[in-house]
């Protein structure tokens, strides 16, 4: 069946009342778990899934996959109005999000960010249309090796993302990686760190820290503030201006290719492409001392980026049968139940599924944007209630999501540490990012640095001799070189100016 | 009037409480659930779900589950381990003695008796369908020849990877492990190329072979038991004995001090369940082969050999001294 | 100003103690890394870096400090740290409504409400909502005094 044929055929099955039901559940749940901090898909879809035993497979997944992407929706919403990071794909939103809120510009960035989920969201479900088999081998040429050069590419754009100094930001990095190792050898499994603790097992938990360091250490620095309410000015627009449109449009468009090609690799999602969009924007931007302060293209961009990663997923998914992060495995244990076969065949065997989803995407991020749009007043007028209710409330939902990832109250613990190692952090002037995202890539870099050795017995020729990861280690390189060289012409101009002062 | 309130709000707030305390006779009496130590969604869960469904039947109460992932499986086993033993908690779980050598598990193998093996894990050993060898005979010749072949396996502290490594040893493969993570990037690092041979669950590398990517070089028990073409050879008929297959059980498990005589009834339960019609179809759609065996004979007979065999693997990769 | 000092000789700490605690852990060598190596190089730049920035701040002059923006309350701090420390220990024993409930009685005081009366109602009324909200989107609160509730 040729492509339109089968768009064709997917609308034909999902235009029918009872599917669009199940789909427009799905995309609501999705984005009520998406604004909730902590509780994530993973919840909600498996309370769902003995839900779809009565129903057709391919009903189902369209159900579960709209609880996904639409949670990817929701997610920014917390980020932008109170600093919380509903989940880690929102962590970046929080940078220029919360700073815009805090301004009285939070129409605007929920507005951005609703659109940007929707034009990335479609785009990707293009492309997957389109691409979806020969990317997926492409995909698959991601070995270990490549895997660590790109992580190494990410690494050298991080410290784009630091607001100060450059050298505060790689303290940050470096404390960030050795927390990273915290847990057991992704090689040996050997248990590092964990000092006899079962929940440290399996490292400190991404969401305990995000929501720690984010949004208890705001929290801690608001008690102290006789401050009413978290806006600092008064709201100005409900809607994106056209400036902010005329910013925006660039950062979506590269955060909508970011996110998808990153979505796709196996062992993908939706949160470093999230990270990189960032740092991009900052150094393509011509006004970056803005980044950090309530730029919109720190919004757009990542915003772009995780909703077009969560639907770059499906890539390996739908093309190979392969589900490239815990979320999509759910959606193949569905399958399972329901007796179909995950694989490269999935197209021609059960091409009710494969374009039945591809079609439900497209209907999916309408009702998304739909339904997100309005939801922007109310969400508003959150901003206006006095701090000291809104306080209370805001720690309920962080000790709950934080409690609802594993449903370990140790990791409230750990949320609560860092609460305190955030607050502490920020008093002094370090910055957060650099340390997320370093405890975020620091274990992925490690584990396929180690296997790509193994892989060419000890012998590091293997990075230089395959082309990906060559090219992916150059770019790494002159990226390095270049902010390092920035950096060194920061140093002598402070120098000059030192001795100048001297005279 | 003050006092009275609150008496009346503290008889309100203890009454459910005062109502639990009515302990049944007969036993069981309200559900019985099913801890899984994974994240939901996972084969595991859908293994869970399915014996609960075949076992309500001969249980007469509803049967849930519970997902307590974390530590490999050390969180949900603990869980376990710890719950008050009253036959209403049990747990679906593989060997659990790995965690407990390594000492991340807080718990002792005593801890926690097994009701019953309930089923097999398939597993499999795979290339690529334009791989140089045709069957595991060329395999293992050219292995044996040029030691250093690398393998890629869902991760360390995967009963896969044990399993492999078993073989790997006694039939003197010479191979070195990959470790990915899970089963998903071990089959993407051979699909792309990145390693000759993976080792990894049946279902997923079924599907794999069915689209013409991959040639199922062995399946560690009996192919046919998943579903698999009959002529792939397993390690029992390929070896004739000289090497042992520590299999990739599915066991039920409850916590060590529940009374011997709701364990009989748990276990009648699960016997019944195994031996309905549809539950060998159920689970072979997920990769499972059903092979009951009570819990007392697997403690005697089965165990003390795999602990044996992976002690030692242990010790040679430096995983304990 | 003081707490600089304090998180970098913190930092400084933390790198000696993790460069020496992954030697014990097994580096192996370059070409075949043991679970140490990763952790023993980043632990030593660590200490190196740290170690800078300690020369730096001494360097510098007394005066020519950020101050911090305004006065730190620290008793509300730690009261409210306290409170979140109270409801991760006491979750699993009390259950969800009256872990939550008499944590957020604490919240609300620190918040700056005053009467225990109006605090209780509302804190009341979040508790039963949310119990709703949360357990309908798949979150399993532990079993506590009153079972799952």
């Amino acid at each position: 069946m040729d492509i339109f044929g089968g768009l064709l055929f997917g609308l034909k099955s999902v235009l029918h009342v009872d599917t669009l039901f199940y789909c427009f559940v799905g995309v609501t749940i999705g984005t009520l778990v998406g604004v909730l901090p902590g509780i994530g898909p993973i919840g909600a879809m498996s309370i769902l899934l003995p839900a779809t035993f009565g129903i057709s497979p391919a009903t189902a997944i369209i159900m579960l996959a709209g609880i996904y992407y639409g949670a990817m929706y929701g997610g920014s919403t917390t980020s932008i109005l109170v600093n919380i990071p509903g989940e880690a794909a929102s962590v970046v939103t929080c940078l220029d999000g919360y700073q815009m809120a805090k301004k009285g510009r939070a129409g605007p960035a929920l507005g951005i960010s609703a659109i940007g989920s929707f034009i990335g969201g479609t785009l990707s479900v293009v492309a997957l249309m389109f691409v979806a088999v020969p990317l997926a081998n492409v995909g698959l040429r991601f070995g270990p090796p490549e895997f660590f050069a790109l992580m190494c590419l990410s690494m050298s754009l991080i410290s784009y993302l630091a607001r100060g100094s450059t050298f505060n930001a790689v303290l940050m990095i470096f404390l960030g990686l050795i927390l990273g190792t915290v847990g057991m050898d992704p090689i040996t499994g050997f248990p590092r760190f964990y000092f006899g603790s079962t929940t440290l097992l399996d490292g400190i938990g991404l969401i305990p820290v995000a929501m720690g360091l984010f949004g208890i250490s705001e929290i801690l620095m608001n008690i102290e503030l006789k401050a009413r309410s978290v806006l600092e000015a008064k709201i100005r627009n409900i809607f994106p201006t056209l400036e902010d449109w005329r910013r925006s449009i660039g950062p979506i468009l590269r955060g909508s290719v970011l996110g998808f090609f990153f979505g796709l690799l196996p062992g993908g999602g939706a949160v470093i492409p999230t990270f990189v969009s960032y740092s991009v924007e900052k150094r393509l931007s011509k006004h970056p001392e803005e980044f950090g302060k309530g730029a919109i293209e720190g919004v757009a961009g990542p915003e772009t980026a995780n909703n077009a990663g969560s639907t770059g997923a499906f890539v390996p998914m739908l093309a190979l049968g392969i589900p490239p992060n815990p979320i999509l495995a759910i959606l193949l244990g569905a399958l399972m139940i329901h007796g179909v076969q995950a694989g490269p065949l999935l197209m021609q065997k059960n091409p009710e599924i494969f374009w039945g989803v591809i079609a439900s995407m497209y209907v999916g991020n309408i009702m998304l944007l739909i339904l997100n749009l309005p939801l922007i007043g109310l969400w508003i007028r959150i901003l206006k209630i006095p701090y000291r209710l809104l306080m209370p409330l805001i720690l309920l939902f962080c000790l709950v999501g934080c409690y609802a990832v594993n449903s370990n109250p140790t990791e409230i613990v750990i949320m609560i540490v860092f609460g305190f190692i955030g607050y502490v952090l920020r008093r002094c002037g370090y910055e957060l990012a650099p340390l997320i995202i370093a405890m975020i890539l620091g274990p992925i870099m490690e584990a396929n640095f180690r296997n790509s050795l193994i892989m060419s017995d000890g012998s590091f020729r293997i990075f230089v001799t395959r082309p990906i990861s060559a090219t992916l280690l150059f770019a790494a390189g002159l990226l390095f070189l270049s902010s390092g060289f920035s950096a060194y012409r920061k140093a002598k101009k402070r120098v000059i100016e030192l001795v100048g002062d001297e005279d | 009037m003050d006092r009275r309130k609150i008496l009346f709000f503290i008889v309100l707030i203890l009454l459910p409480f005062a109502f639990q305390g009515f302990s049944a006779e007969k036993f069981p009496s309200k559900p019985v659930t099913i801890v899984v130590p994974f994240p939901p969604g996972g084969v595991s869960g859908i293994t869970a779900m399915t014996w609960g469904k075949y076992m309500e039947k001969h249980l007469g109460v509803p049967v849930v589950v519970d997902y307590k992932p974390g530590g490999g499986t050390v969180i949900g086993t603990q869980y376990v381990a710890n719950a008050a033993p009253d036959g209403y908690v049990l747990l679906n779980a593989g060997d659990i003695f790995t965690s407990i050598l390594v000492g991340t598990a807080p718990y002792k193998l005593e801890d926690l008796t097994i009701v019953a093996q309930v089923t097999l894990n398939g597993n499999v050993l795979a290339v690529r369908s334009d791989a140089p060898w045709k069957n595991f005979q060329e395999f293992v010749d050219y292995a044996r020849k040029n030691p250093g072949v690398k393998y890629a396996h869902p991760g360390i502290g995967t009963w896969v990877f044990f399993r492999t490594e078993s073989l790997n040893r006694q039939a003197k493969l010479g191979m070195v492990n990959v470790p990915m993570k899970g089963d998903a990037e071990a089959v993407s690092a051979l699909l792309g190329g990145h390693v000759p041979v993976a080792a990894g669950s049946t279902y997923v590398y079924k599907a794999q072979q069915e689209a013409g990517k991959v040639k199922t070089l062995l399946s560690f028990d009996k192919a046919e038991g998943y579903g698999l073409d009959p002529t792939i050879p397993d390690i029992e008929s390929f070896f004739k004995g000289s090497v042992y297959d520590i299999v990739c059980s599915i066991y039920l498990y409850a916590p060590a001090k529940t009374p011997k005589e709701r364990i009989e009834i748990l276990r009648n339960a699960i016997e019944k369940a195994t031996k309905e019609p549809g539950f060998a179809e159920d689970m072979k759609k997920i990769g499972h082969r059903v092979a009951y065996m009570p819990g007392e004979k697997v403690m005697r007979e089965v165990l003390p050999k795999k602990i044996e065999i992976v002690k030692g693997i242990m010790k040679d990769t430096g995983m304990i001294k | 100003m003081k707490t600089a000092k304090a998180i970098v000789v913190t930092l400084l700490g933390l790198g000696i103690f993790v460069f020496s605690y992954s030697y014990r852990m097994g580096i192996g060598s370059l070409k075949s890394p043991g679970p140490g190596l990763f952790p023993f190089l980043l632990g030593l730049l660590l200490f190196l870096l740290s170690f800078c920035k300690v020369v730096a701040i001494m360097k510098k002059s007394e005066g020519s400090e950020k101050r911090t923006e305004g006065p730190i309350f620290f008793e509300k701090l730690f009261l409210l740290l306290l409170s979140l420390m109270f409801y991760a220990i006491f979750l699993n024993v009390l259950g969800y409504s009256i872990a939550t409930f008499v944590t957020l009685l604490f919240i609300f005081r620190i918040a700056g409400y005053k009467s225990l009366p109006k605090i209780s109602l509302y804190s009341m009324i979040i508790v039963v909502l949310s119990y709703f909200l949360f357990t309908s989107l798949g979150v399993v609160f532990p079993r506590g005094i009153l079972g799952r509730f």
